[in-house]
């Protein structure tokens, strides 16, 4: 017993730790984050598969082959939607032509913005003009690098409960680049969405996704395997592929699943929204178009 | 986190927490607790980083006791459109977003934003609840792009049946 003039108090031999002390008295934000969870799980219970498009290199073209290849699902009959990841740098909605979509809110959570095909596109770029950084109120001035992260993912995880996804085949997650976010992102979707890399043929793009790769192996999150964009150049003259990158000795140590090769025309039509199903025949829409057979089938290998 | 009455090994409880609690620090947020049995009371005070850290989780002290419904949204009384304070929601939740409002300085993406003609336009309750149901960060743009599209309509009121048409009629 310890006088401490203001009141009398006991300290006991075995002061309660935090384990023993059941729930958090009233708090509630450890229920609240598992509730938030519990109802992600729910809400994406409708999907086939999540595929999450990645590399940790920016400017591989990860975001163009993402939205060619829900493209390529989608003209296969598949019930196809796209999640634009990358909070600070969305351009999936430009690249689907949707960058004014209206945002309406439905009866479960927030209606899919959709292209003229049908393809449900999810994006920050839909939210907040090209011309404005993607913004959070805050208090704490100048601290953003400490809570930044948390809030991205606080925010991106209330768009998975909140919005509806409905039933897909596929639903395709274009992440933002860096290493570290490869991570945090495998992570953060666990271990039923599967990861497929996205390289460029030089030795720089290369220990990047080496690395992105070597931290996804650390995490459950599985991987498919990887994508050699910008394999060559194609000539619309001469209707050949020339060489644009020094030809690379070294592979990657998961799967090659295909190369597409670097299109003029299939980057500005990507800045119209336009995809590669409106030009079938040229050599980016069948390399894409092969890749997406090979996706179909190590998946249905994995069942 | 979780607070220890040291003197009786007991658990401390959050007490329901009044705006009066609130500091006049910007940003900065009193959480009130209770040991159960000998009624000590302590006070958990955050400054504005603690305070930042806690939001970005996207969880609110003290818990949500609407489903989906967001920090600092109210459920409104049927067909009115009038605010109704929703049943035993803890008024910390909204202490917690003025305090964050106030210090935030810049609105951010997620805020109202300026006066417009759509101000006279009033949300049904049922309608309300379904735009408290996306997420926070879409609201504002939402709301905007709905009222906007009320307007063209000639609809003084959103419902859910002025939703269901702009879902139909934006290809959704």
């Amino acid at each position: 017993m310890i006088s401490t003039g203001f009141k009398t108090m006991t300290t006991h031999a075995s002061m309660k730790t935090y384990s023993d002390l059941k729930g958090d008295g009233g708090s509630r934000v450890a229920e609240q984050v598992q509730a938030l969870k519990a109802g992600i799980e729910n809400n994406l219970s409708g999907i086939k598969h999540m595929l999450a498009i990645a590399s940790g290199k920016g400017g591989v073209g990860k975001s163009t082959l993402a939205m060619q290849i829900v493209s390529a699902l989608n003209h296969r009959g598949l019930r196809v939607s796209v999640l634009d990841a990358d909070i600070n740098g969305p351009s999936m909605a430009r690249l689907a032509g949707l960058k004014d979509a209206p945002l309406v809110p439905g009866k479960k959570g927030l209606v899919l913005p959709r292209t003229k095909s049908g393809i449900g596109v999810l994006s920050f770029g839909s939210m907040v003009p090209e011309s404005e950084a993607v913004d959070f109120p805050s208090v704490s001035g100048g601290d953003s690098h400490v809570w930044r992260a948390t809030k991205e993912f606080s925010t991106l995880a209330e768009f998975l409960r909140f919005t509806e996804w409905g039933k897909l085949d596929f639903l395709l997650i274009d992440l933002p680049p860096g290493a570290e976010r490869c991570y945090q992102f495998a992570e953060f979707f666990g271990k039923r969405t599967t990861f497929i890399m996205v390289t460029i043929p030089s030795k720089v793009a290369h220990g990047v996704v080496s690395r992105s790769i070597a931290a996804i192996e650390k995490t459950s999150s599985p991987m498919l395997g990887y994508i050699e964009n910008m394999k060559g150049y194609y000539c619309a003259d001469c209707g050949e592929i020339k060489t644009l990158f020094p030809e690379q000795s070294a592979k990657l140590n998961i799967p090659l699943l295909g190369s597409v090769p670097f299109d003029p025309e299939l980057a500005e039509n990507c800045d119209r929204g336009i995809t590669i199903e409106s030009k079938p025949d040229t050599p980016a829409a069948k390399a894409v178009n092969q890749i997406v057979d090979e996706i179909q089938i190590r998946l249905e290998e994995k069942r | 986190m979780k607070f220890l009455c040291v003197s009786c090994n007991t658990q401390m409880k959050l007490v329901k927490t009044d705006k009066a609690a609130d500091p006049d620090a910007k940003g900065s947020l009193s959480v009130r607790f209770e040991c159960p049995e000998c009624l000590f009371e302590i006070a958990m005070l955050t400054n504005s980083f603690e305070t930042q850290l806690v939001s970005s989780l996207g969880v609110e002290i003290g818990g949500r006791t609407v489903p989906g419904v967001q920090s600092g949204e109210t459920a409104t009384s049927e067909s009115t459109g009038t605010e109704a304070p929703a049943a035993g929601k803890c008024p910390f939740s909204q202490t917690a977003r003025d305090a964050m409002m106030a210090g935030s300085g810049a609105a951010g993406n997620g805020s109202p934003g300026p006066v417009t003609d759509a101000d006279s336009i009033t949300w049904t309750a049922q309608a309300r609840v379904r735009l408290q149901n996306i997420p926070e960060f879409a609201r504002t743009m939402a709301k905007m792009g709905i009222e906007k599209f009320a307007i063209e309509k000639g609809y003084d009121q959103v419902n859910e049946k002025c939703l269901d048409e702009a879902k139909v009629e934006f290809g959704m």
